[in-house]
């Protein structure tokens, strides 16, 4: 027995080093979630509007061209459920705070980031923002969490290639580097349409607790909140299931009926944005975001 | 609880330390494996292990009155009770809706509506494995085969022993009981093996099993958009991922039990070294086949009589292992196509060639054995179609997508890198399971008799690659039966 414990420990022992070395490699890595965490707690006294959502909000607002100081808080795949967490987190460190805009997207009411394929960046969320999002192990760690493979070029890129790990502006805007995707978003419309139609509405019922839940503490700050639907490219648009799509424009119609506090954008099918504007079928680029800016920060200005 | 996740990683050396090192006597080392089965079971949901110690307290009653009993009648009164209680319980959860919408089908053909409604019912974790377990100890006492076993200890850890728990492999009493009922000591050597079997099952089951789901989840879900070809890559790399997913879960259960110093039953032989469909069968799921063949196929007449009686028993079977899967008319078709193949080989009275394993001796093997390892592989492609479409309907519109002037281009897949470093990884788990084809697994064989660090760096090579190709954590398939 002595021997067999022995010769394991001792076969475990090189892979244990690795892993803990990578694990502290790779939390030195400056990443967008501790720099938001770090950026929030710096203007905490100064930010009066917050940007909450996944990848469409990341990259669809722009906090620079709202009038007052704002700050972009969306992740890519950021569900609703962790919305509500960071605006419990952060609410009440922000006094000035007036106005919460959410994205209340194709996808909002149909998901939650524990039960995607993309539940591994629950540990982000551990890590960086201690929101204790879930207890198991492999998600409070960066080696347990990540692909080997994928682990291995964050390393490279960043210790040996000295590239960038950061992806958000000062004001936690992302933005895409090119224009558009390189192949034409006619093409691929239908395929974004098609993964993000859910299988069932299993989620629906608990997702719009999590959006009344949002309302209300918002209204126990004295803070507005904004759903807004984003502009989507026809390609999306037209291969997306009309009930899903219904359920979630319902939702907003219903929240701002229900709600003093809240309000309801839908710029689903608004004319003002072109081809020009997206940078593939369900994100706008830099002018698309510069636009949806503009027209949520006039929309802010005159509900006042 | 997962054998591939972190959760498993952390249970494994609790329990093994608490084993050999605190509950030291046999009596606390059963009820050890009993308290860890059930936490390892309840990880998963708390709420079915009522449905596991349920079928325990069942078949440990009748099977002392099954031995009590001097009447054969009686006796057998008692196993039927036996069996309508296991088979009741696994027909609510498994195929109850399943019944209901054929009955309401069929009484609509008449006209009629049935005004029954469906349930919503989830199906419990390994309840098909476990079931078949308590049924078989049953059956053998009845046919005193065995003696039943005073010791409820004893009879619970045989039934709900963690490693075989949720997928087999499905033990036998006459050959797992006496191992539960003995004091184990441990084995260096067979400890050692274990971990080399639970390496190359971690292998099977995370780098290629799990790698080739992302692409056949695609595929099976989109069929409609794809080329023949890429329909065909689908359905060639399922035909990997089922064998890699179950026979590594088999071969991470058994090397599992060796730690605890207990010898499961060989659940794969290298199916896919076959040479025929008969040969693969006695190389498929053989802890299930062997249940099938003892308890259905011989009781039914087997093999015995004329070739039209072979041939109904054969399609019997094969049909009832199809539903055993699931509660759906795909298996049965699935089955029933293994029935079908099999024909020819009745007919000619080959279906018992090839009991020995392929080149035996030999490096390479003969054209005459690679054109059957070919043909019998390409029928379980095909075949296999049924067994992971979502419906039949699909399944047949899969196989007709294939069959298109699509079938000769390039397949159009997501991420050609990555699929050719699948194809890559699939090539070196062919060899190593090549290299390994006479022993009990792939590893036993391989690099165990090369010097210590060639050996250890083999090993280090298959970690490595078992943590680089690590993604999410996928479930095993054969978990859903």
């Amino acid at each position: 027995m002595k021997r067999f414990l022995k010769q394991t420990v001792l076969f475990l022992i090189p892979v244990l080093v690795i892993m803990i070395t990578m694990e502290l490699a790779l939390r030195h890595i400056p990443n967008d979630y501790e720099l938001k965490n770090a950026q929030i707690a710096l203007k905490k006294e100064s930010i009066k509007t917050l940007i909450l959502g996944s990848s469409h909000s990341l990259y669809g607002f722009n906090p620079e061209y709202f009038t007052e100081e704002a700050y972009n808080l969306g992740h890519v795949s950021q569900t609703i459920d962790l919305d509500y967490l960071l605006l419990k987190k952060y609410i009440k460190e922000l006094p000035k705070l007036k106005t919460v805009v959410i994205r209340l997207s194709y996808t909002t009411l149909h998901e939650q980031l524990n039960e995607s394929t993309e539940s591994w960046r629950q540990k982000d969320y551990n890590l960086y923002y201690n929101l204790n999002v879930s207890n198991k192990l492999k998600l409070n760690s960066e080696v347990l969490s990540v692909k080997l493979r994928n682990n291995i070029k964050r390393l490279k890129n960043y210790y040996l290639e000295h590239e960038a790990s950061i992806s958000v502006t000062n004001s936690g805007w992302a933005f895409f580097e090119k224009p558009h995707v390189v192949k034409p978003i006619d093409d691929f419309g239908w395929t974004v349409a098609k993964k993000h139609t859910a299988k069932d509405n299993n989620l629906v019922e608990e997702n719009i607790k999590f959006l009344e839940k949002i309302v209300n503490l918002s209204n126990e700050h004295s803070v507005n909140v904004i759903l807004v639907t984003l502009p989507a490219h026809k390609s999306y648009r037209d291969n997306l299931n009309t009930s899903q799509l219904e359920m979630v424009v319902a939702a907003g119609e219903k929240m701002k009926r229900k709600y003093s506090n809240c309000n309801y954008l839908n710029l689903m099918q608004s004319d003002s944005f072109k081809d020009i504007d997206f940078y593939d079928p369900d994100h706008l680029n830099t002018n698309g975001a510069k636009k949806l800016s503009l027209l949520v920060d006039d929309f802010i200005t005159q509900s006042k | 609880m997962l054998f591939n996740s972190i959760d498993f990683a952390i249970f494994i050396p609790i329990v093994f330390i608490l084993y050999w090192f605190v509950f030291r006597s046999l009596k606390s080392q059963n009820v050890l494996l009993i308290i860890a089965s059930y936490v390892f079971y309840a990880w998963w949901d708390w709420r079915f292990l009522g449905l596991i110690i349920v079928s325990t307290l069942i078949d440990y009653s009748i099977g002392l009155a099954i031995d009590k009993q001097q009447k054969k009648k009686s006796k057998k009164t008692l196993l039927t009770l036996s069996i309508l209680l296991n088979l009741g319980i696994l027909g609510f959860f498994k195929y109850y809706n399943f019944f209901i919408e054929n009955f309401k089908a069929a009484f609509q053909l008449f006209g009629r509506d049935l005004d029954i409604n469906y349930l919503n019912i989830i199906l419990p974790v390994g309840i098909s494995f476990y079931t078949f377990q308590t049924m078989s100890y049953s059956i053998d006492i009845y046919r005193n085969k065995i003696k039943p076993t005073t010791n409820l200890i004893a009879f619970a850890s045989f039934i709900c022993f963690f490693p075989q728990l949720v997928a087999g492999p499905i033990e036998r009493a006459s050959s797992f009981l006496p191992q539960v009922e003995k004091r184990r000591v441990f084995n260096y050597a067979k400890a050692t093996d274990g971990l080399k079997q639970i390496l190359w099952g971690l292998f099977k089951k995370i780098v290629i099993a799990d790698n080739c789901a992302v692409f056949v989840n695609d595929i099976f879900e989109n069929y409609s958009t794809y080329s023949g070809s890429t329909l065909f890559f689908g359905a060639f790399l399922f035909t990997i991922q089922i064998y890699c997913d179950f026979s590594g879960y088999s071969d991470i259960a058994i090397g599992v039990s060796r730690l605890f110093g207990f010898n499961l039953k060989k659940n794969f032989a290298f199916p896919y070294f076959s040479r025929n469909i008969a040969e693969f069968w006695r190389r498929w799921h053989i802890s299930l086949t062997t249940w099938f063949k003892d308890y259905f196929y011989i009781p039914i007449g087997g093999s015995r009589g004329s070739k039209w009686t072979q041939l109904r028993n054969t399609f019997a079977i094969f049909l009832v292992i199809g539903l055993w899967h699931g509660a759906h008319w795909k298996f049965v078709v699935y089955g029933f196509i293994n029935a079908l193949h099999f024909v020819p080989y009745i007919i000619r009275g080959k279906n018992t060639k090839y009991t020995s394993i392929i080149a035996n001796n030999k490096w390479f093997p003969n054209g005459k054995e690679i054109f059957g390892m070919f043909h019998t592989f390409l029928f379980l492609v095909f075949a296999r179609i049924f067994f992971r479409a979502d419906s039949l309907t699909s399944a047949v519109e899969f196989l007709s997508g294939i069959f298109s002037k699509s079938l000769f281009s390039l397949p159009q897949l997501s991420n050609t890198t990555d699929a050719l470093i699948l194809l890559i990884l699939i090539i070196f788990f062919f060899v190593v399971e090549w290299f390994g084809r006479a022993k009990e697994h792939a590893l036993e064989q391989v690099f165990s008799k090369s010097k210590r660090y060639y050996r250890l760096a083999f090993y280090y090579s298959i970690v490595f690659l078992i943590f680089y190709f690590n993604g999410e954590e996928q479930q095993f398939i054969y978990f859903q039966f």
